[in-house]
């Protein structure tokens, strides 16, 4: 039973490590809610980031046997993968519409090539998560020369054409849920749930 | 539908045990919740202190350590003030932590890093 406060200790040094003071206390909020629920018999997020930690414990500097060493595409937290993931989906369509308003530059490709690097910068793809990524987006890759920018301009191409089948007279509640279902399937892919 | 109707009646169960006891109840989310935040806001106070250099990393980890088994002792009904939900604190969380946690990974990990030991005596 002390064993699940201590996971949740070294979850919260987790959170001290990373972002700035708004994602900081963001996540420490999550992390009260998640033990909050586990406290009370409810299965949920914590024990998923129980089981990272453990994982990271057992494949870092903590283990000697290397062959347990988990392949964890990113080095950011799960809760930080999903909020990166998404106010990018969101900031692109923000440009976008900016775009048809007649605000901002006339061509907002460079600006969302732009977005798309800084997304990268602050997604830390580990050496693995770079190789996977240059491996599912090799075209991208190539015209921007870095895995996480690449995975920035999918999702950009993606979230734009959705937004257009919309804007098309296609239904959008299921346009929504096809945004979300593939929103979802790369932040599984990022977290390393799914590869 | 089944769902939402379980959560009103625990909330309705809880603010019936509020009602009856002066305690705080364990079974409340809003008391747990209460002191899961006031838990790690204490961790984060003592990694705030060390990081200022007012305290030593070890002190903060002993300290630490004390809150984990005061929550424990809390959560297990070992604290009189504080109104248990019955067999859930204690027998009942214990076996939920061990359903849910990976202790069986820790405890190999633990085994591979010592293989002498078991991970008991470790």
């Amino acid at each position: 039973m002390s064993e699940a406060f201590g996971f949740c200790v070294l979850i919260a040094y987790d959170c001290l490590t990373m972002g700035d003071e708004d994602d900081l206390q963001d996540n420490l909020n999550g992390t009260a809610k998640f033990f909050t629920r586990f406290l009370l018999g409810v299965p949920g997020q914590f024990e998923k980031e129980v089981e990272n930690i453990s994982r990271r414990q057992n494949g870092g500097v903590m283990s000697e046997n290397k062959s347990t060493t988990p392949r964890r595409p990113s080095l950011v937290a799960d809760a930080q993968i999903d909020r990166l993931v998404r106010r990018f989906a969101a900031r692109v369509l923000f440009i976008r519409s900016d775009f048809h308003a007649g605000i901002g530059p006339r061509d907002p490709l460079p600006l969302i090539e732009a977005e798309a690097r800084t997304f990268s910068a602050a997604l830390a793809l580990t050496p693995h998560g770079r190789a996977y990524w240059m491996v599912l987006l090799p075209e991208e890759t190539k015209l921007t020369g870095d895995p996480g920018a690449a995975l920035g301009l999918w999702i950009a191409g993606q979230t734009v054409q959705m937004a257009e089948a919309i804007e098309g007279g296609e239904p959008e509640p299921p346009i929504k849920r096809r945004t979300d279902a593939m929103l979802a399937d790369v932040v599984a892919r990022l977290t390393g749930e799914k590869y | 539908m089944t769902c939402l109707s379980i959560e009103n009646s625990q909330k309705e169960f809880a603010a019936a045990a509020r009602s009856v006891s002066r305690k705080p109840y364990l079974g409340d989310s809003e008391v747990v919740g209460a002191y899961v935040r006031g838990f790690i806001a204490g961790v984060v106070q003592r990694a705030a202190v060390v990081g200022e250099g007012a305290m030593k990393r070890g002190d903060a980890v002993a300290d630490d350590r004390g809150a984990c088994a005061d929550g424990t002792a809390v959560f297990l009904g070992e604290d009189p003030a504080y109104e248990s939900m019955g067999q859930w604190n204690g027998a009942g969380l214990i076996n939920w932590c061990f359903q849910a946690l990976p202790f069986e990974k820790l405890a190999d990990s633990a085994a591979q890093r010592c293989p002498r030991h078991s991970a008991s005596a470790c």
